[in-house]
């Protein structure tokens, strides 16, 4: 079962996700997680408890950034911890953008 | 007890006698060995008596001596021995070195001879024979092996062996892998047999065996038969082949049985009964000049005309395998015919029929026929702004003038009656114009600038395509991955996610060819749309299709490939453009272009085939894939003529001019002065002669 847990400071907001990031979660993202995360000036995404990944899944996260981005231009989002195997899909399908370096520095 | 003395006397038949007299017995009772011969000195000074040793024995012996000769019991056993044994492999000849009394000393001294098989020797005092061993023979001395030569004395102990040899009847039978064909290989075995040589007595000589080969064939017919049997080949025996391979004596393979192999069907064809391709070009009349008013005869076809017979496939007739089993011919299909614009298909007569009038249109790829009528438009008149352009898919005649910013298009021919001023002609197929062509564009062929372009980004796509496919098969083998959205959406997330990022380029091409398929969809055959179609649904739609699978993504590219494929072969070498003069313009022509008239100024022309001017080429630049000839080029005010062929083109100018430049491949040449009769080419050192 896929869950997430919201950490508000200030301006700054860390969501940590637990399950499965698939086609199962499209709703919850859409309809929950994206207007929880707006106006904030700072959006750290923790996928430490993400062992699995869809292509739907990968299609919300991007959908994601674009919705945030969109809503206000210079919001800072950051990935951390991904799990080296979902890293393996990310790498793959060259989604270089969403893992800058933070990403890699975080999972140092 | 045995009694034993030495005798000695002038000669060995004297000391033999001497001592019989001494020991009062006859020859009979006395085994005789001569320990000395005598010899003769000069003046009495080196001689030596003959020295013998007589020993009496049992006057019952077996043994019997010839007169001067001692013979040990055991060797005489031995030869006996031996005789038994010459049938066998190895002929073993053994026998100690004696002097063979009967021929005169004087002749055999010091020389060495082979009498059946075995060797005698009779060394002299100063020279002592010498044998050389020659091929397939082992010689042993003493038990000891003789390489190459050796000396011969009494006392040596000689043993020649002879190689012999023999091989089997080797034979097999093979089946080829469709049963068709049974065959025999047979190598026949022999026996090979040699025999010492008989030599006669020299100081030297070389030992030979002298070889006969028997060729043993011992291969039966009822041996064959039973290989077969084994075989299960029940059909279709070739008994002669068996026969000879039984009595052949050389090696060879023979096709004892043969099936009977399939007769091959027919697939179905058409057959035209109209004739269908233009008869182009100028007939020459009997005083040689030309009509140019029948430039061309194009074939027409009536309304309820039968334009093709329509064949049905013949099945083949199956053979069989020597095994008995039958062969299936190969499968026949038959022709599938598309009935384009103006045909009927009348089924039960198995004719296509023309249901309006036109030109008869035909073409064939593999198994697909397709056949239509073209209709002509005539326009009769000037093609201006208050006719405005005109498009049609079949033939179009216009009576009159092009006139300025006009467009002509058609898919089947274009005749242009009178002239074309500042306008656009082009067709699929051929362009004729019988005035000039003035400040115009002008093309002839299917490859227009839109499917040039289009097989441009078609190779791009194609090749982005395979890349993509590749990751998502590198993706779905990723163990993070899941497939849960597959069930419902297909591939569509992950192609989206593709095209966004990594595969940007691909989804500008594909927007791009779609673009381009719209706007030039006139001019494009209705291939190219139904493709554009299909990318589109593949990488641009927003709800799951048939084309977001894995395998019919495989296809769809496997599609683009052959459609880049056809692309290339599909030359355009029919298409042409005939003109009379042209002037400030551009020609371009998947096959011929002929200036008939005055010639050619400031003009670009670009050929498939060969350019042909029959007058003047002033100022521009020709491009022609396999070679021009030109009456006159340049002029003399030196304007700038560049003519371009490949490297295996020619290019013949009865006169160039100061300025022309030629360049056959990447060989260029420019004319300084003016020269005649030119017949320009790269030999084969890739230098250019003339």
């Amino acid at each position: 079962m896929f869950t997430y847990k919201l950490d508000k400071i200030d301006q700054s907001v860390s969501v940590q996700f637990n399950g499965d990031f698939d086609i199962e979660v499209s709703e919850l993202i859409e309809d929950e997680i994206i207007p929880a995360l707006m106006n904030f000036a700072c959006v750290e995404l923790d996928f430490d408890g993400v062992p699995f990944v869809d292509s739907t899944g990968i299609g919300l996260l991007l959908n994601l950034i674009d919705s945030l981005k969109n809503n206000q231009e210079d919001v800072q989002i950051k990935i951390k911890k991904i799990q080296p195997m979902v890293r393996e899909v990310f790498e793959i399908l060259q989604l270089d953008e969403i893992l800058r370096e933070k990403v890699y520095l975080s999972l140092n | 007890m045995e009694q034993t003395i030495l005798s000695k006397g002038k000669n060995v038949r004297e000391a033999i006698e001497l001592g019989l007299d001494l020991l009062g017995i006859g020859k009979e009772e006395a085994a005789i060995e001569i320990i000395q011969k005598e010899t003769k000195g000069f003046l009495q000074l080196r001689s030596r008596q003959a020295v013998v040793k007589l020993t009496k024995i049992k006057a019952n012996s077996t043994h019997r001596e010839s007169a001067s000769m001692s013979v040990d019991l055991a060797v005489i056993e031995k030869v006996v021995d031996n005789l038994g044994l010459a049938d066998k492999k190895v002929e073993l000849v053994s026998m100690n070195a004696k002097a063979d009394e009967h021929r005169p000393d004087e002749q055999l001294g010091g020389k060495v001879w082979v009498k059946e098989g075995q060797i005698y020797c009779q060394p002299s005092e100063l020279h002592y024979p010498t044998i050389s061993v020659g091929n397939g023979i082992k010689l042993l001395k003493n038990n000891e092996q003789i390489a190459l030569s050796t000396i011969a004395t009494k006392e040596d102990r000689f043993e020649i062996q002879t190689q012999d040899d023999s091989k089997d009847t080797i034979w097999n039978i093979t089946m080829d892998s469709e049963k068709l064909n049974v065959y025999l290989h047979i190598e026949p075995g022999m026996k090979k047999t040699s025999k010492i040589k008989d030599i006669e007595p020299d100081y030297h000589i070389v030992l030979e065996a002298e070889e006969t080969v028997e060729i043993i064939n011992d291969l039966e017919y009822k041996e064959i038969l039973q290989a077969l049997n084994e075989l299960r080949v029940i059909h279709g025996f070739n008994h002669s082949e068996i026969m000879k391979a039984v009595n052949t004596d050389t090696p060879g393979t023979f096709t004892i049985a043969s099936g009977v192999s399939p007769k091959e069907g027919k697939n179905g064809r058409i057959e035209l009964i109209v004739e269908t391709e233009k008869k182009m070009g100028l007939k020459e009349r009997a005083n040689g000049t030309v009509d140019f008013r029948d430039i061309q005869v194009i074939p027409t076809v009536q309304k309820g005309q039968v334009v093709a017979k329509i064949h049905q496939p013949v099945p083949g007739i199956p053979g069989y395998t020597v095994t008995n089993e039958p062969i299936p011919p190969k499968q026949t299909y038959p022709l599938v015919v598309q009935c384009g614009k103006g045909i009927t298909f009348l089924e039960s007569q198995n004719k296509l029929v023309a249901t309006e009038k036109g030109r008869p249109f035909f073409e064939q790829n593999g198994l697909m026929a397709k056949v239509s009528i073209i209709e002509k438009l005539v326009h009769r008149g000037e093609v201006n702004i208050s006719s405005g352009n005109i498009r049609f898919k079949g033939d179009i005649d216009v009576l009159g003038n092009v006139e300025d910013g006009m467009m002509v298009e058609a898919e089947g021919n274009v005749e242009i009656f009178k002239n074309v001023y500042s306008a656009s002609v082009s067709s699929n197929t051929n362009v004729v114009i019988r005035g000039n062509a003035i400040g115009s564009m002008i093309s002839a062929g299917k490859q227009n600038i839109f499917a040039s372009q289009m097989v441009y980004l078609l190779r791009n796509i194609q090749e982005e395509m395979k890349k993509m496919i590749l990751t998502i098969e590198q993706l779905m083998n990723l163990p993070a991955l899941k497939m849960t959205d597959h069930g419902k959406k297909g591939l569509l997330p992950l192609i989206k996610i593709l095209i966004e990022k990594k595969f940007k380029l691909l989804g500008t091409s594909v927007k791009q060819f779609i673009s381009l398929s719209q706007k030039g969809n006139h001019l494009l055959d209705h291939q190219w749309l139904a493709l554009a179609g299909q990318l589109k649904s593949c990488f641009f739609s927003t709800v799951m299709n048939e084309y977001h699978s894995f395998d019919s993504m495989i296809a769809l590219e496997k599609n683009l490939a052959e459609m880049i494929g056809q692309y290339a072969e599909d030359q355009d070498k029919d298409c042409f453009i005939h003109l009379s003069y042209a002037l400030n313009s551009h020609i371009y022509s998947g096959g011929d272009v002929r200036i008939s008239g005055q010639g050619c100024y400031n003009s670009k022309i670009h050929a498939g085939g060969v350019v042909d001017i029959n007058g003047v080429f002033r100022g521009g630049e020709i491009y022609s894939a396999q070679g021009v000839n030109i009456r006159e080029s340049g002029s003399e005010g030196g304007v700038m003529n560049k003519i371009i062929v490949p490297s295996d083109g020619k290019i013949r100018m009865d006169l160039a001019r100061e300025g022309t430049v030629i360049q056959i491949g990447k060989v260029k040449h420019t004319f300084q002065e003016e020269c005649r009769n030119i017949n320009a080419r790269l030999d084969e050192n890739a230098r250019l002669v003339f």
